[in-house]
Order: C-alpha cells, then structure tokens, then sequence
C-alpha cells in the first residue's frame, strides 16, 4: 500500500524535473500581458489626469513634474502612484487617451517605510529629458505659449474689432434705417 | 417545460390580487412584486405546487426616493424547471418589517439575518434574529441603508480603544467621534440580543459538555471564521458558526464604483474565482443593458472560466488532502504544481495570476496571446493524466478511504433544503449545474456531462472535483478547437450607463451556483449589488452537519466542502 | 560586591579589577552577571550579530492565510517558490512562528484575534504586511469594516504591495526583513 502511494513520488523523483524557480537570481518569463509595475512616458503624457479619474481606490495623484514635455503637458502635472494602495487592476492603463501609461513585467517593489512605495513620476519614467533638453522645451513652450497668448490676443483684437465694425455697422444702418 | 408564464398564470389564479405587478423578462425569470401579507401563503404555493424548492436568497433594496425597502426573494428549482421567481416586498422605511420565510426554507434562516443587520428591516417570526457578519458595535447603524453616513470617511483607526481584559487578551471597543455623533451616524438605540458566546454558553446542557473553539484563526481553517463545538467527549452535539471576520462591505463599495471601477473589487469576492464573478458582475449589467457579447469574446471567457474551474479545484483538493493527513498525503504538493501550468496559462492572457479584472461589460479586456492553444493543451494533458492518477491513488488508499467513507453524509433531501449547489450538491445525487439550467454564453454549444456521485459523503464530494477537473478540461480543449474569429467587444460607451431596470443573473462557478441581484437607476452607479454566493449556503449547512460527527471528523466534513469564507463574508 | 567576597583574595586585586573594562563597562559587572546583564552585554556587543545571522535565516512565519494574499501564501511554501531555500518554514501555531504576515484585510472583528495572535508570538518577532489591504485597506480603503491603516497596530518592518503580489515577492518581502535584521533597523530593534 504505501508502495503504491509513494509509485507517483518515486516516478517523479527519478524524472529529474526541475521545477522551482529560483527566484532572486532566475526571474521566470512573464507573458506580455502582465501586470506588473507601471511605466509612464512622459513625452507624451498630457496631464489629461483620466487615470486619476478611474482609478478605483484613487490611489493616482496628478503632481508636478518638471521633466517632462511642456509643449503637451501644459501643466506639467503627471501621475503619482500609490503601491500602497494600487491593486494593479488595469484600469488607468485602459483609460489613458495616449497610451503613455503602461504596465510592464517588473514586479519588484518592498519597501521598509509606507514612503517608498509611493512611486512619483520620476520613479515610473521612461524618456525622461535631460535638464538642458528640459530647459530648452521649456523655452519652446513658453514661446509657443506666447505666441499663442499674442495671437489669442491678436484675435480677441480682430473680433472686438469686428464686432465694433458690426455694431457700428448696425448703428449705421440703423441710423440709416431711421434716415429712411 | 414551465415557462415564467405558466408560473405566473398559476399564481394569478390562486391568489387573486395578490400580485400587484408583474414583469416577464424571459422564459426563466419572473419578477412579480406581491402583497406582504400574502407572501408566506405564496411562496408556500410556489414550493409546493410549482417546484420552486430552491430559496436562492434574498436581497435588500433601499429605495430611499419612494421611501419604501423592497425585499425580493429569490426562487429557483432543484432541477424541475429553469425559472427563478424574484418576489418583492414592500415595506415602509420607518417601520420595515416583512414576513419570514424560515418556517417554509430552511436556509431563509442566514439571508433574513443580514438582511436584518445591514438595513435594519424586521422579519416577523424568524427565530433568532441575530447578526451575523457585523461586529456588535456596527449593528443598530445600518450601514447598507443609503443614508449611512458612515461612508465613505469612514476613518476606522482613529477611534479604537484598546483595552486589555483581566485574562490578559486585548480587546478593542470602537468608540464614536463627536462628529459623528453629531451627524447622527451613532444610533441612539441599539437592538439588544444575546452576543454569540453567550448564545452558546446558554445551551449548553449538562456538566460534561464543553466549548471546544476551532479559529478564528486554526490550522485547518483556510480563512477566518469561527467554529465552536459543543461536545460531549468525542462527540460533537452541536457546532455553531460564527462568520462574518473578514466582512468588507463589497456590496455597499460597489455602490460607490462606476460599474467598470466595480469590476476588480468582484474579484475579490471570492479568489479563487475571480473570473466568475467578473462574469456574473458584468452579465447582469449586461442583461440590463441588452447587449449580445461577441462570439469570439464568448468564447474567451468560457475557456478562462473552466481553466479557473480546474485550478480552483485543484487546490481546494489539494489543500483539504493536506489537511486530512499533514504532509503525509503528499498530492498537495503535486496539484499545486499542476495548478502553477494553468494559472500560468492564464496568466498570459489576464496578465495577473489570482485577481483577473479581465471580463468586460460587452466582452473581454484583451484576446488571447500567440501560442495560447498549445500551451493550454499541453497543460491540460499534464492535469488530465496527473488527475486520473490521484483518482487512482485516492482509490487506492486504504486509510484515505476508511477516513473518508460514510462520513458527512448529505441525503439528496437534505442537501437541496440546505440551498446548496455546485460539487456537495451533486456529490448528494442531484445533477444540478447552473451550465445547464440556466445557460450563458456558448455553453448551449458545448458537450459536457454533469458530475454526480450517490454516496452523498466526504469522499464523493472530492471525487465529483476530481471528475469536474477532467470534464472542464475536455470543455476547454473543445472551446479551443472551436473558438471562432472576430471582435472581442461589443461597442459600448466608456460611461456605462445601464437603463433603469432590474436583472438576476447567475453562472456555475467552482462552487456553485453564483447569482448577482442589479438593481440600476440609469445613472453610472448602481443602487444596489446583491451576491448570492455558494459557499454562504455551505457555510450555513456546515453546523448540521457536524452534529454527532466525531470531532476528529470535523476537518474530513468541514474541508471537503471546500469553502472559502472570503465569499461568504464579502 | 567585590570578588573577594566569593574567593578569597585580597581586597587590593579587587579593587584593582574594577577598574578594568571591558568594551567600556567595568569588568566587575560582567563577571557578576545577571540575566539583565547578560542582555545588555549581548545588546552591545558582535555577539548580537551573529544572534542576529541566526535570526534572519530562520524566519518561521505563521500561516494564516486571511484573503486572497493568502493563496500566494500556500503557493509560496509549495515548490516552485520553496521557502525553505532560505530558513523560512510555515508554520500553523503562532507559539512556534516569528514572523507575522498580515496577508489580507483586517476587519473590525478580526482585529482583537490578530492583535492577540501577535500577543501569543514569542520574541523576537517582526510583521510583514503583505498586499495592498494589509498596508492601507486596498481596494477596500473606504469600507465600513476594514482598517485602513494597519501600522497604527503593528510595527510593520516590511512592506509589500501587490494585489496579490507575486510569490517572488513574498520571497523580496523576507530578504529585505533580513536585510533590515542584518543591519539591526528593524521596528522593535532586536
Ligand atoms: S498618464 Fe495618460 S491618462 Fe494619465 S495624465 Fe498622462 S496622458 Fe492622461
Ligand atoms: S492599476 Fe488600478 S489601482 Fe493601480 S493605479 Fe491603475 S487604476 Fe489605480
Ligand atoms: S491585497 Fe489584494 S489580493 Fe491581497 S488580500 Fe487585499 S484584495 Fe486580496
């Protein structure tokens, strides 16, 4: 009988598999779906805050950021992640408008204080800018800003401009109207 | 074949009057809103003259706008027929009280109890109004009313006392801020009840009884709830059961989640069937809001629900063997290492090895990766062969059987009055499987035997999972085969909004019979989420059946159920 | 109290030997020692390192699987993560375990029982919190019954986020505990 119980045991054991996975110097193959910690590209993240927005346990927090791309982020706020809290569901990744914001395999975070797990942008960045680089885009921005200032201003102009013309279009014609 | 309609002709031509409206939403779902008074007289009749001998549950509505509670018992059939009957009752906010239907179910019992701790409405007659999955503190606040204000800032931490009693335990008292209290969130009255401890002290009956505690937290125990044996010397006389430890409030969280935030906390319901709760979330949404999920998309989730069907069994019998005999019956070691192959197979579409969120209103989050089928069939194989061999073991094995014959014997009768479902239920002779008596996506398309055993003991109740292994195995070879092309989700806008409206939707998952009660009022939330879930009607039926066990049996009955409390107290 | 009260010696030596110390303590009171004493020496000294080397590889940690963490907990024993490559054996009594892994959420009810499980715990023992629940509630940080910020009852050495996380990660969780062990910051200072 017990024999017959360890036949299994013993065919197993004379196979040679291996199966344990010897994690801290081997790290399996994960699927490309996983789920693991996030990764934010901010170029192209525009501060949009969707994911903030769908995250069910509101662990995301919009906070200032500084390499990032100013020409679409005007704001320059970019998500932080609480690990503390985030349960790695998928849903902000679903959401984001860019597709900026992924997940990629990378699963190791511990943490000795409730502080490190809190990842802020700089912790989740890929494509960071250097700081002249930043400097530079920053530059561009603020031209761009601006310019976009001048011409807001330019066109705010034109149609006050318009509309005068138009009032005193009216008033003419009405004046004429009167005339007649 | 009786259809909703005949049902409902029968019950308009016995009682009169007595159905104030009705809805026909299917040939299997009849929604009838009754009078009180009249309910116990109705569902007498359902049980007796229409075959509605499953009590599914019961669920709480409060609809604060009519200022109204609505009641709504759910009925379904062991088998005769595939309707479910859901009976409402209406009661007043101020003095809510309904009638109980303990004196003709006895599984009535538990529903009433939480219907009554959650909302505070009264069941007349019922035996022992007592709560079951609060805290003392808790009960008299009604948190599950829509004007609980304890929610969401609900800071548990800043107000538990500690104090530490003379037998040198902590205890904890949790005690009101003044805001609180001056919001009225602190009710003035509480109900007064015998706690659970003295409960089980009262009865006991003569000098030589004694309390034996197993848990909250016990070796066997595979999550925290309390079990407390009365006993005799080696005998058991009575168990009692106290559930409620890791009680979260998913429901009431859920009616604070947009309906695609809500699915990764129905994850969490119960973890080792994450996808079947995904499913059941979003195909009551999906009933609501009438939309046809993709074949293709269909088909994903059907094979992701059987492959969790396989890895859930195989560790619940793993776990329970190890259990039984410590490390002696070595298989534990083995399903674990089977069970890694398929969680890796979904893992590679999931992308996540026990919470998927991956069922979405109108279909699934991504579609299967390259490689899936060949992977998956040879991870099936391996779970097929290694099956039928720790079938043969367990046959083999002379102490396993002798340990595990006769013992916790359900008799079919007993095992429908209980209200269960799933693998104790058909292991008691009752081929009941929701896959086929209510049957969702492409099930309908597929070839399946349902599992059942006649002994109705331990030993059935772990082959019927050994067997179902097998038979989800050949559903998913069969679903890969066919699995067609195509979109994998149906259009729907990001902001789901259902149309106000109602739907009971149920599937078969690992344990049983999983139902979701939606109730949905056209906005993005849904007013209320009720989860009918197996392992509470296990849980439920676990006291009477220990009684006269032997206490060295108690593991051997009390495991092979495979329960697992998370769902019970969600 | 001098030596020369328990051999006979003359007062002199005993006099001259208090004035010698051993790493900064007189010499005296580590030759009468007490088991207070016996602590301190042990506190101050590399003896507590390599108590300490004892310590870190044989993390036994209680089983006590509360959620869905607690699944990852059995598969973290089981083969293909084999706890016992680094002295970390589960254990079913918390009189045998020194680690306590808080793998889930801690409701209202459950929190008596747990603080007493970590009560019956012998010393030297540490806390790790184990998924998102167990260090703010997770998903469920807004409920009415859960406790969503536990290292208001546990000095928690290490935290471990994920949902579950990984058993690997199970396995980081105890080799950053050892780390902290090694270089004595852990929470209750052993
Ligand atoms: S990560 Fe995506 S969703 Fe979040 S702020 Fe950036 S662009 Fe918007
Ligand atoms: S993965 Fe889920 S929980 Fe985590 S940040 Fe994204 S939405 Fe929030
Ligand atoms: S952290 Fe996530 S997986 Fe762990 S117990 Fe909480 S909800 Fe479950």
């Amino acid at each position: 009988m017990v024999v017959k119980n360890f036949q299994l045991t013993l065919k197993h054991a004379i196979h040679g598999i291996e199966v344990t996975r010897l994690y801290p110097e081997v790290i399996m193959d994960l699927p490309a779906a996983e789920r693991g910690i996030h990764q934010l590209d901010v170029r192209t993240c525009i501060g949009c805050g969707a994911c903030a927005r769908i995250c069910p346990n509101s662990c995301i927090e919009q906070v200032s950021y500084k390499y990032g791309n100013p020409l679409k982020n005007k704001k320059m706020k970019f998500p932080q992640i609480d690990y503390g809290r985030c349960m790695f569901c998928g849903l902000c990744v679903d959401d984001c408008p860019t597709g900026c914001l992924t997940m990629t395999r990378e699963f190791q975070i511990a943490g000795w204080n409730r502080n490190d797990i809190i990842f802020g942008p700089d912790d989740i960045a890929v494509g960071k800018y250097s700081d002249e680089e930043a400097a530079k885009l920053a530059e561009e921005a603020r031209i761009a800003a601006e310019e976009k200032k001048k011409k807001k201003a330019a066109a705010a102009k034109a149609k006050k401009a318009k509309a005068e013309a138009a009032k005193k279009g009216d008033e003419g014609s009405g004046e004429k109207k009167k005339e007649e | 074949m009786t259809t909703a309609n005949d049902v409902l002709d029968a019950l308009q031509s016995a009682f009169p009057g007595a159905i104030q409206e009705f809805r026909v939403e299917s040939d299997n779902r009849l929604w009838a809103t009754v009078d009180p008074n009249k309910i116990v007289e109705i569902c007498k009749f359902l049980r007796d003259e229409e075959d509605f001998d499953h009590y599914s549950g019961a669920a709480g509505v409060d609809k604060i706008d009519e200022d109204l509670f609505e009641v709504t018992e759910i009925l379904a059939s062991h088998g005769a027929h595939p309707v479910v009957a859901l009976l409402k009752v209406k009661t007043p906010r101020d003095t809510p009280s309904v009638k109980s239907l303990t004196g003709l179910f006895w599984n009535a019992d538990w529903y009433e109890r939480e219907i009554w701790e959650m909302f505070g409405i009264n069941f007349e007659d019922h035996p022992g109004l007592y709560p079951l999955l609060l805290v003392d503190d808790l009960v008299g606040s009604w948190p599950w009313r829509k004007d609980f204000k304890g929610y969401p800032d609900y800071n548990t931490n800043e107000r538990v006392l500690e104090k530490i009693n003379p037998d040198g335990y902590a205890e904890y008292k949790i005690s009101p801020t003044e805001a609180e209290i001056e919001a009225g969130t602190v009710p003035e009255t509480r109900p007064e009840y015998p706690t659970f401890r003295e409960r089980e002290i009262m009865e006991l009956e003569t000098e030589s009884e004694m309390i034996l505690h197993m848990g909250p937290q016990h070796a066997i125990v595979p999550g925290p709830f309390m079990l407390d044996l009365r006993v005799d010397g080696e005998r058991v006389k009575k168990a009692y059961l106290d559930v409620g430890y890791i009680h979260k409030g998913i429901e009431k969280i859920l009616e604070n989640r947009t309906y695609i935030q809500g699915i990764p906390i129905t994850d969490r319901m119960c973890y080792l069937a994450s996808l079947s709760n995904n499913e059941v979330f979003c195909g009551a949404a999906e009933r609501i809001m009438g939309i046809e999920v993709p074949e293709r998309a269909q088909y994903i989730r059907v094979i992701l629900e059987e492959l969790s069907r396989i890895q859930s069994h195989l560790l619940g019998t793993g776990e329970f063997l190890s259990l039984l005999g410590g490390a002696t019956f070595s298989p534990f070691q083995w399903m674990i290492l089977d069970r890694e192959e398929i969680i890796s197979c979904i893992e590679s579409v999931t992308g996540a090895r026990i919470n998927h969120s991956f069922v979405r209103q109108g279909g699934v989050r991504n579609d299967l990766p390259d490689g899936f089928a060949e992977m998956t069939r040879s991870a099936l194989k391996t779970v097929v062969d290694k099956t039928n061999e720790y079938k043969e073991l367990l046959l083999s094995d002379n102490i396993y059987r002798k340990r595990m014959e006769g013992i916790g014997i359900l008799s079919p009768e007993e095992a429908r009055r209980f209200g269960l479902s799933g693998p104790p239920l058909r292991a008691s002779d009752t081929p009941y499987d929701m896959r086929r008596e209510d049957p969702i996506l492409v099930y309908p398309d597929l070839d399946f035997n349902v599992i059942s055993r006649k002994e109705g003991d331990s030993k059935a109740r772990v082959e019927v999972r050994l067997d179902e292994i097998i038979e989800s195995c050949h559903i998913v070879e069969q679903c890969l085969d066919q699995i067609p092309g195509g979109p994998i989700r149906e259009k729907v806008s990001k902001k789901i909004k259902p149309a106000p409206g109602e739907a009971y939707y149920r599937v078969e998952d690992p344990r049983g019979e999983m139902g979701i009660f939606l109730v949905s009022d056209g906005s993005d939330k849904p007013v209320k989420v009720k989860v009918r879930g197996p392992v509470y009607a296990y849980m439920q039926a676990l006291p009477p059946l220990l009684e006269g066990a032997y206490v060295a049996d108690v593991v051997a009955i009390a495991g092979s159920m495979d329960a697992c409390t998370s769902e019970v107290d969600r | 109290m001098g030596i020369s009260d328990v051999v006979p010696i003359p007062v002199v030596i005993d006099e001259e030997l208090e004035k010698w110390t051993v790493w900064g303590r007189p010499l005296t009171n580590i030759w009468l020692t007490t088991t207070e004493k016996i602590h301190e020496i042990i506190d101050m000294g590399p003896i507590k390192n390599i108590l300490n080397w004892g310590r870190k590889n044989s993390l036994w940690f209680l089983m006590q699987p509360m959620g869905c963490c607690g699944v990852e907990m059995l598969v973290f024993g089981c083969p293909h993560y084999d706890c016992d490559r680094f002295g970390i054996i589960p254990r079913a009594t918390p009189r045998q375990a020194d680690v306590l892994i808080i793998s889930g959420y801690i409701t209202r009810k459950y929190l008596p029982a747990i603080k007493n499980l970590w009560g019956q715990m012998l010393e030297p023992k540490w806390v790790i919190a184990i998924g998102e629940c167990a260090i703010s509630g997770g998903p469920f940080y807004d409920s009415y019954n859960i406790i969503n910020n536990t290292s208001d009852f546990f000095p928690i050495d290490v935290y471990v986020p994920g949902c579950p996380p990984r058993p690997e990660q199970f396995i980081k969780g105890f080799r950053e505990l050892q780390e902290k062990i090694k270089r004595r910051e852990d929470e209750r200072g052993y």
